[in-house]
């Protein structure tokens, strides 16, 4: 797996100072409504080495960041200022960016088509959150090497 | 009745070959054991053949024969086609074969459209009797229905012996009681027994055969026949040396070999010792065979040509009488008087009509009057005249009543009793052939007597009339006959004096001829046979001297006087002769010898002769002739000198002599002139008067004539009115028992019943009526106005008239003072012919009724009433499903109205919105089996209420038939139970997201705390604060808080007890919960602030919080009074915390700045991010679990 994402990324602006670190330099994007909570979450991304984008709590933000921005992956907040996320999920599968629902809810919180992507709970442990990122960028690259050749030759 | 016995005889002349003895069996349901279980015990050498006839289905393949052979040691077969009769074989008749013949082979004929109904043992029983000679046997056995009934009487009839099984042991036993019933059985025993009497019974050897008419019998059987006879008259009255002797011999010889008797004497013998021995033969000598319709060509007859006739020329006064003799069970009656129904039918008025039936035997009798016949009648009698004429009544059919008025029966004997007289028609068939000759001429002028002019006489038949100067022959194939009409006078009652009352001690059949040849013999014939002998010229006279007949010449002898023509002879004889005529003639007749005259000189125009008078009293076969006489003319010339020859032979005497002689002779002769002239005057005299009384005693004489005329008539009458009186006796006696069984109903049943005449005034009424009604017995007749009673019903008499007028019953109920209830009943009163004779009230008490009426609507109000005031729905069903009832609770909740509902089967209500396949199941697969269901959800989407859940519970109440329906909705309960669920995921969604955020301020903390002391006094401050906002917004369930409260929740701390260091002041605004939480942090941190550095860090430092409202909401949180800090601080963590919590969480703006006299915050946030909606802030899908 982490063999794998060398061969994935598409911006090395930052070289990676931890090569077993799968993280390092994703662009991820964050979406949640509460301060505190997303700051703290660009954090702990930023110590895994990732680029945090954002973060943003309103969903208006979140779906245009998710419509302009290059982004390996999504923490996204189900409930935002009592909207739901769902338009920006869709507009995510749409551009096959892997995406992590954050929710208080249980699986009953989500859109029934949005259940099957991944999700954590809160409040956050940590090691959970890290493991969901690397599954759900590992599932999205394994998914586009089954796209056309055309996607990967540059790499 | 052919004879067969007598045909056999003829045709097998020698050795007379015995035709094999017949048993024929009959059996129906249960019979096939029976017939093996017979089979099973019958010995193989009886020397008789079986025949057995089972009912089947015609289409039906019977194996019998198979089925029966184990069981049999003779072999069965089944017939198919003619068969010889052999004797100890076991024949099977099939069900669709038509049985024409049993003589010497069983014979089948083509198989024709079966009759309907075809009672198929009845059928066998009869060809077996009409076809084969008397030597058989007939055994019922078990069957239900009533076939073989009919049958079994013509095998007894034809001499044989008739069996039934014994109804206690048969499987089915109305066929064999059937049969015992109608008494034509002679043994009834149990199947063990049947095979030993059949073996016994086919053995026994004709030890009398049937008598060849005219064939003398042995002089000692004569004899001991006439101790027969005599016994038999002792023992029951009846006669029967008068039949036939062939008919006698049979039936004797029948009872002979019943009774296991081998000779004459030896049955006198038994006769004698067993009273009940002379009454079987005596019944079994009256059997006789009759059916409705029987001989359908005679009936035939009688109704196109016969029945038609009678009515001709009759008024509706007049009558039409028919006699029918030897009518038996009646059967020859009835369909007579059916046919004459049927012809009075077609006219428009008719005569009465009148069938009088009689017979000899008083139990035939009592059976016709009761006019029950069994149901296989049907194969005799066409639909139409069953449906018109009977009654059907189980198992047997009642001739109606319309037809029995019309019949009278009487028991009669035409032998012994006077004839009923005027009739129009007399049937008597099958009944001479049972007499002897003589007897049966004595009867036909019996009949002839009976009939009007042109009456009809109908026999069977066999029997013909011999005398036909009495009747002519009008069809002789149908055996019809008219009575001729005879110019002489008629013979009245031949019967009465001759054979009459005392006929039985008449000796043997010997004849009294006077009357008979007297009367039936003409004068004609008489006077040829005198005439004989006697070659003269002649003349008959009867009693009364009048001339009857006279020979060819004698008309010489007779003179025509003038005046009115006269037959008396001593007026047409020539006068010299009359005087010495009526002499002789006198003569005569009191000698009874020839007497003879002198000679008489009887001048002949001119001419004169000497005549002779011979007067004789008339004879025939040596008897005399009352007071007939015969006068013979004998006449002799007179020789031409005789009266000169006189006179010369005393002319030879003397001269003076002579003169004086001559002179005394003219004396003489004178006075005999004179003499004879007075003599004449005195015999004209005598005439004349001997005229007169000749004339008076001619009126005197047609006067007895008459009154023997009218007593004959009358004893005639008085016969028919004994009769009817006897049928009125049994009428009445009918009558009684009906109206003894009517007051013991009444009595019975305790109802007060009043009967009322049209004019409403009392005829009857039974004891109970006297409690309720002030009525005694002297009030019958009072109109019921005048009777006072206890009844609260003043209607009654209005009701009883509308019940006159209408024809129709009214029931009322009605209270009387003691407080009891009755069931007041008025009908109208229908009299036999179907009128309105009156009224009929009956009271019956139903107090007990009424009360227990009233405790079952209490309990049904009580029952409605609590279905009224439950709240939840309920439906009453009933077991087919459609809707008895609901209460109001049921139209109110689901919108319906209680006429569109009652009556209408569930499924259809409202357009068909109850169709709910979940309620199909319960209510048609579920209750039926359990009776009662509970809480059975079911959900449907109704067209005006939208979705419903509903709990169902059922009770199947047998007792009522009813279904109890019980419906709950609760969709509204189960809304709340989905809104809980939603809260409560809620309540866990904000737990985890505020541990989230405490997680996340623990965290964040570290950042921000110098120490671990630091840190905790941050942490729990901040902790605090969220925990504080939490329990503001949970004040309102989440639905928000007031701006207000958040603020002041913040400053409590620092304010509590100094409330002038702040001053708060804005609209009052309600914040969403979430923005709340933001703000509560955010207060929190500016407190937290002005603790260390701001206002609530000095003692007089002062806050003032102030918002306006509008598109935005604008806050300044302003502090003075602490200008002792300083310098001013960085902008730390707290101070960029609120800033960007404010943008970040709200989308507004903060900016946080420093004044002189202390911090000044300005705050900037959308309505919408703070603006509370209806709506919780997540919503959970509707499809969540």
């Amino acid at each position: 797996m982490q063999s794998e994402s060398k061969r994935h990324d598409k911006q090395d602006e930052q070289p990676r100072s931890d090569p077993s670190n799968a993280l390092a330099g994703r662009r991820i994007l964050v979406v949640e409504d509460t301060l505190i909570v997303a700051k703290e979450l660009a954090r702990m991304l930023k110590q895994w080495q990732c680029e945090v984008i954002g973060p943003v709590g309103r969903r208006e933000e979140a779906l245009k960041l998710a419509q302009t921005e290059t982004i390996d992956a999504v923490l996204l907040d189900v409930n935002l200022h009592g909207e739901t996320s769902d338009d920006v999920a869709e507009v995510l599968l749409e551009k096959r960016v892997p995406l992590i629902f954050m929710t208080g809810y249980g699986r009953e919180g989500i859109s029934p088509r949005l259940r099957d992507l991944p999700r954590l709970t809160k409040p956050l442990d940590l090691d959970e959150l890290r493991d969901a990122l690397v599954g759900a960028l590992a599932k999205a690259q394994n998914s586009n090497r089954a796209q056309p050749p055309s996607h990967s030759s540059n790499r | 009745m052919p004879r067969a016995a007598t045909l056999n005889a003829q045709s097998s002349d020698s050795p007379p070959k015995k035709a094999v003895a017949i048993v024929g069996i009959g059996a129906s349901a249960g019979g096939l054991a029976a017939i093996k279980s017979l089979f099973g015990s019958m010995p193989s050498n009886t020397g008789a053949a079986f025949v057995v006839v089972v009912h089947l289905s015609p289409d039906h393949q019977s194996h019998l024969a198979e089925l029966l052979q184990p069981h049999c040691r003779m072999p069965v077969q089944q017939v198919s086609e003619a068969v010889a009769l052999e004797a100890n074989r076991v024949y099977i008749i099939p069900p669709n074969a038509n049985l024409s013949a049993i003589d010497t082979h069983l014979r089948l004929t083509a198989l024709e459209e079966l009759p309907r109904n075809r009672a198929t043992i009845d059928h066998f029983f009869r060809t077996l009797a009409e076809t084969h000679d008397g030597h058989s046997v007939g055994i019922i056995l078990s069957g239900t229905g009533s076939d073989g009934t009919l049958g079994i009487r013509r095998i007894k009839e034809a001499g044989g012996v008739t069996i039934a099984q014994s109804p206690h042991e048969a499987e089915y036993d109305s066929m064999p009681r059937s049969a015992i019933a109608s008494g034509m059985i002679d043994l009834v025993l149990p199947l063990s027994e049947i095979p030993e009497e059949v073996a016994r019974l086919a053995n026994a050897e004709y030890h009398i055969a049937p008598q060849i008419e005219d064939t003398p019998i042995a002089d000692d059987d004569n004899r001991l026949l006439q101790k027969i006879f005599a016994q038999v008259r002792t023992r029951t009255g009846h006669d029967f040396s008068q039949y036939k002797r062939a008919t006698v011999m049979r039936r004797i010889a029948r009872r002979m070999q019943l009774r296991n008797v081998t000779s004459l004497s030896d049955y006198l013998r038994l006769l004698r010792d067993e009273p009940t021995e002379a009454k079987a033969l005596h019944k079994d000598m009256l059997i006789t065979v009759t059916e409705f319709f029987r001989d359908r060509e005679v009936f035939e007859h009688l109704q196109e040509k016969i029945i038609p006739r009678l009515f001709e020329g009759k008024q509706a006064s007049d009558r039409i009488r028919v006699w029918s003799v030897g009518c038996s069970t009646g059967e020859e009656a009835y369909s007579i008087a059916m046919l004459l129904m049927e012809e009075a039918e077609k006219r428009e008025e008719h005569p009465a009509i009148q069938v009088f039936a009689s017979d000899l035997h008083d139990d035939s009798i009592s059976s016709a009057r009761e006019g029950i016949y069994p149901k296989e009648i049907e194969a005799d009698l066409s639909p139409e005249r069953l449906k018109r004429f009977f009654t059907r009544e189980g198992d047997h059919y009642r001739v109606r009543s319309e037809v029995r008025e019309h019949v009278v029966f009487a028991p009669h004997d035409v032998l012994s009793d006077p004839p009923f007289s005027r009739m129009d028609l007399v049937v008597c068939r099958n009944l001479l052939i049972y007499l002897q000759r003589d007897v049966q001429e004595d009867v036909i002028s019996l009949f002839h007597y009976a009939l009007n002019p042109e009456g009809t006489l109908v026999l069977g038949s066999s029997e013909t009339i011999e005398r036909s100067d009495l009747f002519s022959c009008e069809d002789k194939a149908a055996c019809i006959y008219r009575k001729r009409g005879t110019t002489s006078r008629e013979p009245r009652v031949p019967m009465f004096s001759t054979i009459g009352r005392n006929r039985n001690r008449r000796p043997g059949h010997e004849r009294l001829p006077e009357q008979h040849a007297e009367t039936h013999t003409s004068y004609g014939r008489l006077h040829e046979r005198v005439v004989e002998h006697y070659a003269p010229p002649s003349v008959l006279v009867d009693a009364r001297d009048e001339l009857v007949h006279m020979s060819a010449h004698a008309g010489r002898y007779l003179l025509m006087p003038g005046g009115e023509i006269t037959k008396d002879i001593f007026r047409l004889v020539r006068p010299p002769m009359s005087i010495d005529l009526r002499a002789l003639i006198q003569q005569a007749r009191s000698s009874k010898q020839i007497v003879r005259s002198k000679p008489i000189t009887v001048g002949f125009n001119g001419d004169s002769a000497r005549i002779v008078i011979r007067a004789s009293a008339a004879h025939e076969n040596g008897h005399e002739l009352e007071g007939y006489v015969l006068i013979i003319f004998d006449e002799h010339p007179i020789p031409h000198d005789l009266p000169d020859g006189e006179a010369g032979s005393g002319a030879g005497g003397g001269g003076a002599t002579q003169r004086e002689l001559e002179e005394e002779v003219e004396l003489a002769r004178q006075r005999l002139q004179s003499l004879h002239e007075e003599h004449e005057a005195r015999r004209e005299e005598m005439q004349a008067s001997n005229e007169e009384l000749q004339s008076a005693n001619e009126e005197l004489r047609s006067t007895m004539e008459e009154l023997e005329t009218s007593k004959e008539e009358l004893q005639s009458m008085n016969e028919e009115l004994a009769t009817v009186n006897q049928e009125n006796r049994h009428r009445v006696e009918e009558l009684s028992q009906l109206s003894d069984d009517l007051a013991n109903l009444l009595a019975a049943t305790d109802i007060a019943t009043l009967f009322l005449d049209r004019q409403l005034r009392i005829e009857r009424f039974t004891p109970q009526v006297s409690q309720l009604f002030n009525v005694r017995h002297t009030d019958r007749g009072r109109p019921l106005a005048d009777i006072t009673h206890s009844l609260d019903y003043p209607e009654i008499q209005a009701d009883a008239r509308t019940v006159l007028d209408r024809l129709t019953p009214i029931e009322r109920e009605a209270e009387d003072k003691e407080g009891r209830w009755h069931l007041v009943r008025i009908l109208p009163y229908r009299s036999a012919a179907d009128r309105i004779a009156g009224v009929v009230i009956t009271l019956i008490d139903i107090t007990a009724r009424k009360k227990s009426e009233q405790e079952i609507a209490n309990a049904r109000h009580y029952a409605e009433a609590i279905v009224e005031t439950l709240h939840e729905p309920l439906l009453i069903l009933h077991p087919d499903l459609t809707v008895k009832g609901g209460n109001e609770a049921f139209y109110n909740h689901f919108k319906v109205r209680r006429e569109e509902t009652i009556g209408r089967r569930i499924y259809d209500l409202g357009n068909s919105q109850w169709n709910i396949p979940e309620l199909r199941t319960l209510l048609e697969d579920v209750l039926p089996e359990s009776n009662v269901f509970n809480d059975y959800e079911v959900t449907h989407d109704f067209e005006d209420l939208g979705h419903r859940v509903m709990l169902i519970n059922a009770r199947r109440l047998d007792h009522v038939q009813l279904i109890l329906l019980g419906v709950r909705d609760i969709t509204s309960r189960k809304q709340h139970e989905e809104q809980l669920k939603r809260l409560l995921r809620e309540l866990d969604h904000r737990v985890k997201n505020s541990l989230a955020t405490v997680l996340a301020i623990a965290r964040e903390t570290t950042h921000d705390a110098a120490s671990i002391e630091e840190y905790t006094k941050r942490f729990e401050g901040r902790l605090l604060a969220l925990a504080h906002v939490h329990s503001l917004v949970a004040k309102s369930q989440w639905n928000g808080a007031s701006l207000r409260a958040i603020i002041e929740t913040a400053t409590k701390p620092y304010c509590d007890d100094r409330p002038d260091r702040q001053n708060i002041s804005g609209p009052d605004i309600t914040v969403n919960a979430q923005a709340a939480v933001t703000l509560a942090m955010v207060f929190h941190e500016l407190c937290t602030n002005a603790v260390k550095y701001g206002c609530f860090s000095v003692e007089d430092g002062l806050l003032d919080v102030s918002w306006s409202a509008d598109d935005s909401i604008e806050l300044i949180w302003r502090e003075t009074g602490s200008m002792s800090v300083d310098p001013a601080p960085e902008p730390g963590y707290g101070t960029r915390f609120i800033e960007q919590s404010v943008g970040y969480e709200l989308g507004g703006e903060c900016s946080c700045e420093y004044l002189p006299d202390g911090l000044q915050c300005k705050m900037h946030v959308p309505s919408r991010a703070i603006a509370t909606t209806s709506k919780s802030s997540v919503e959970v899908h509707a499809d969540a679990e």
